[in-house]
């Protein structure tokens, strides 16, 4: 019998709304929602049995958020070397601050977890590398540099909305 | 885990720490290639394997996967991780005497060289994008190929 956890935003047609003259619209659908996934119990873990998206859903967040949902299933001490289990509000603040950056065609970021519970999402394109992380009880912040060039560039996410944006734009 | 850490001259620069890379912290690369997370390289006490307390075993450098097989194995050299402010000793552990740590803060340059230093043990070689593409598939892994937005 499938029941209903809590888990990352669904992505529905109603949550999330395509994005026109201002970037911050897309994050609203993420505030306030108790929002579940529905999943199918097995023996060890719970995993998504299906995930509802509509097609003006963008690809880079149906892939992402499949991705999150692989990475919260991973047990404690996934790596060997004691790392702990993602954290859930980690991972919905990461989907948020992306859905605030990125366009609705941006390439498909890699999703890794870190050690501490959080993530780190991450482009290698054409020379060019972006790394956002968003670790355990820190503020997340960003890397940017490219292959062969002594240009790399850090800072908080917070403060960096518009340059973040950017890079992922040069990604395409 | 150790609590006095200290930088071991006994632990020559040329020395190769072995560490092992999770399925998850390999990414996809430019053209097609797959590429080590700097993820992988971030702890402040980074456990590695000592490759002198292993060779006086007669231990192979792969027998730092006996306990996770499904891992990748890279090493890089000790002097690198000293030249980047870790101090690099030895931890032993009952499961594993070989174990020792490259121990300090790594900012996300240094996570950078670290990982750009790394050397591929288990496989030989950098394996391909599609490679890992599909074993994250076999095993529900970010099984999605981001390259397909």
């Amino acid at each position: 019998m499938a029941t209903y956890v809590p888990a990352l935003p669904a992505l529905t047609t109603s949550l999330f709304r395509a994005k026109f003259a201002s970037l911050s619209m897309n994050a609203s659908a993420f505030y306030d929602r108790d929002v579940r996934v529905k999943t199918t119990p097995r023996p060890d873990f719970c995993r998504p049995a299906s995930l509802v998206c509509d097609p003006e859903v963008p690809a880079w967040l149906i892939t992402t958020v499949q991705s999150l949902l692989d990475l919260l299933h991973l047990p404690r001490n996934w790596d060997g070397y004691g790392a702990v289990q993602l954290q859930e509000q980690i991972v919905q603040k990461a989907l948020m601050v992306l859905v605030e950056v990125m366009e609705n065609d941006a390439p498909t970021p890699s999703v890794v977890p870190l050690s501490d519970g959080g993530i780190q999402v991450e482009w290698h394109r054409r020379g060019r590398n972006l790394e956002i992380e968003f670790p355990a009880g820190e503020t997340p912040s960003f890397y940017y540099y490219e292959d062969g060039s002594e240009l790399e560039s850090e800072g908080q996410v917070s403060r960096s909305y518009d340059r973040i944006q950017a890079y992922i734009v040069n990604m395409k | 885990m150790a609590t006095d850490h200290f930088d071991d001259p006994n632990i020559p620069d040329a020395e190769r720490l072995f560490r092992r890379i999770h399925l998850t912290h390999i990414v996809e690369g430019d053209g097609g290639k797959s590429e080590v997370s700097s993820a992988a390289f971030r702890d402040f006490e980074l456990s590695v394997n000592l490759e002198t307390v292993m060779q006086a075993a007669g231990r192979e450098p792969k027998d730092s996967l006996k306990d996770n097989p499904d891992d990748f194995l890279t090493s890089i050299a000790a002097g690198l991780c000293r030249r980047n402010g870790q101090m690099v000793g030895p931890d032993p552990r009952p499961d594993e005497p070989a174990h020792g740590y490259a121990f300090g803060k790594k900012s996300k340059s240094i996570q950078r060289a670290l990982r750009d230093a790394a050397g591929w043990i288990v496989p030989d070689a950098a394996p391909s994008w599609e490679q890992i593409r599909l074993r994250k598939e076999q095993l529900g892994i970010g099984s999605k190929d981001p390259g397909a937005a």
